[in-house]
């Protein structure tokens, strides 16, 4: 399951931190990840993402606010989202130990 | 509940969007429109909203590729929603207690006594004749829906290395096999007791054995069913086997009780058997038998129509 979110700055994953703050609409989404992870999802791009989260029941929709429709994650969303966030963590570390280790070039 | 900001004003009640906005959502499939297109429209309307010609552009250059994506994707099958695939491990589960059922019917029919009668009595001959005819089309469309999902788990097992899939497998696989041989042994000890009346002992360990294993099995393919990622073109090319599989049992379920009162109108003395270890022409089972297969029946037809109604929805709903 983990593999169909994806890596890094991948837009599931993006989504999944950006919701894993609480239920947001597609705009909201796109600021809250400009804003915390400097990437700008467009509009075809976060829908992608969004239809593949909710058809892996990673996200689910809520009911809409005039015709905006917030999203929130899923139990297995969030188990996902930590086993993603734990593995890039790991990898992390270990790029900046040894990076630290070499020391300047 | 926090929602993040509104957005901009957006375009207000009861006013078209631009049509820009209106020619970009038809980029989409029509079934992911009916699911999204409010709530993308309004997004589209937030970000052009205030932005600049060229992020305008950008905005909409993204969502017309967005479009493209999406058309692909629908080319391509969308996989299932986990719930999507219930009524498909439901079926996989009543085609384990109909095979139950059915192997159940050819060992109460066993012995030289049933043959007598079925060779004097054109009424037993016909009905066991259809019983097996629809038993066989019920093992056919089995076969057709079962290999290509067998070889899609294959394939995400062996190729893709999906994890969770090995083990269930495994686990039913064994207990199938192991259970069979056990009614093998089994049927080949009774062999040489007969005469000696039914063994209550032994039938009774037998049906609760079988019943473990049917539920092991089940548990195995609801589980594998559930963890495969299950394309909806697959899912569709499911339909008409299933849909034939429904037939089938329901024919079998006639034939079944058709074949029942034909024995019983030509000797009923058969149905209260005593020729061995494991003697079970009686009455009782046999009427058990085709509630069992009606029960079967039901729960296949039920969930074949809920499988179609889910495979011919349109994508999004």
């Amino acid at each position: 399951m983990t593999d169909d979110v994806g890596r890094w700055s991948d837009p599931p994953l993006l989504v999944l931190a950006s919701l894993a703050g609480g239920p947001k609409h597609g705009y909201a989404i796109t600021q809250d990840v400009a804003d915390q992870a400097g990437v700008r999802l467009g509009p075809g791009t976060l829908y992608g993402a969004i239809r593949r989260l909710e058809d892996r029941g990673l996200i689910v929709a809520l009911p809409p606010e005039q015709r905006r429709r917030p999203y929130q994650l899923t139990a297995a969303g969030e188990q996902v989202l930590a086993e993603t966030a734990t593995q890039l963590r790991q990898v992390a570390e270990l790029s900046l130990s040894r990076l630290a280790a070499r020391g300047p070039a | 509940m926090g929602r993040g900001p509104a957005g901009p004003e957006g375009t207000p009640a009861g006013q078209r969007d631009p049509l820009v906005i209106r020619l970009v959502l038809h980029a989409y499939p029509r079934g992911w429109r009916e699911r999204y297109g409010d709530e993308f429209a309004a997004l589209l309307v937030d970000l052009t909203g205030s932005a600049t010609f060229r992020g305008r552009v950008r905005v909409m250059s993204d969502a017309v590729r967005g479009g493209l994506t999406a058309w692909i994707g629908a080319a391509n099958g969308r996989v299932l929603p986990g719930h999507g695939k219930r009524p498909l491990a439901t079926v996989a589960c009543a085609v384990m207690v109909f095979a139950v059922a059915i192997a159940g019917l050819a060992k109460m029919r066993e012995g030289k006594p049933f043959d007598s009668v079925t060779r004097a009595h054109v009424t037993v001959a016909v009905a066991l004749d259809v019983l097996r005819a629809t038993a066989g089309l019920a093992a056919l469309a089995v076969l057709a829906g079962a290999a290509p999902l067998a070889w899609v788990v294959f394939r995400q097992m062996i190729v893709d290395r999906r994890p969770g899939l090995l083990g269930p497998l495994t686990a039913g696989l064994a207990t199938a096999v192991g259970w069979s041989g056990a009614v093998w042994i089994t049927a080949r000890l009774a062999g040489a007791h007969q005469g000696t009346g039914p063994d209550v002992l032994v039938v009774t360990a037998l049906a609760v054995s079988g019943a473990a294993a049917v539920v092991i099995c089940a548990w195995a393919v609801t589980t594998v069913i559930r963890r495969m990622q299950l394309p909806g073109r697959l899912f569709r090319a499911e339909i008409p086997a299933m849909a034939m599989l429904s037939l089938s049992m329901a024919a079998v379920t006639a034939a079944d009780v058709a074949w029942g009162l034909a024995v019983r109108s030509a000797d009923a003395g058969l149905f209260n058997s005593d020729n061995g270890l494991i003697s079970t022409p009686l009455a009782p089972n046999w009427a058990g038998s085709a509630v069992v297969l009606l029960a079967v029946t039901v729960v296949t037809c039920t969930a074949t129509a809920r499988a179609a109604r889910a495979a011919y929805a349109p994508a999004g709903s």
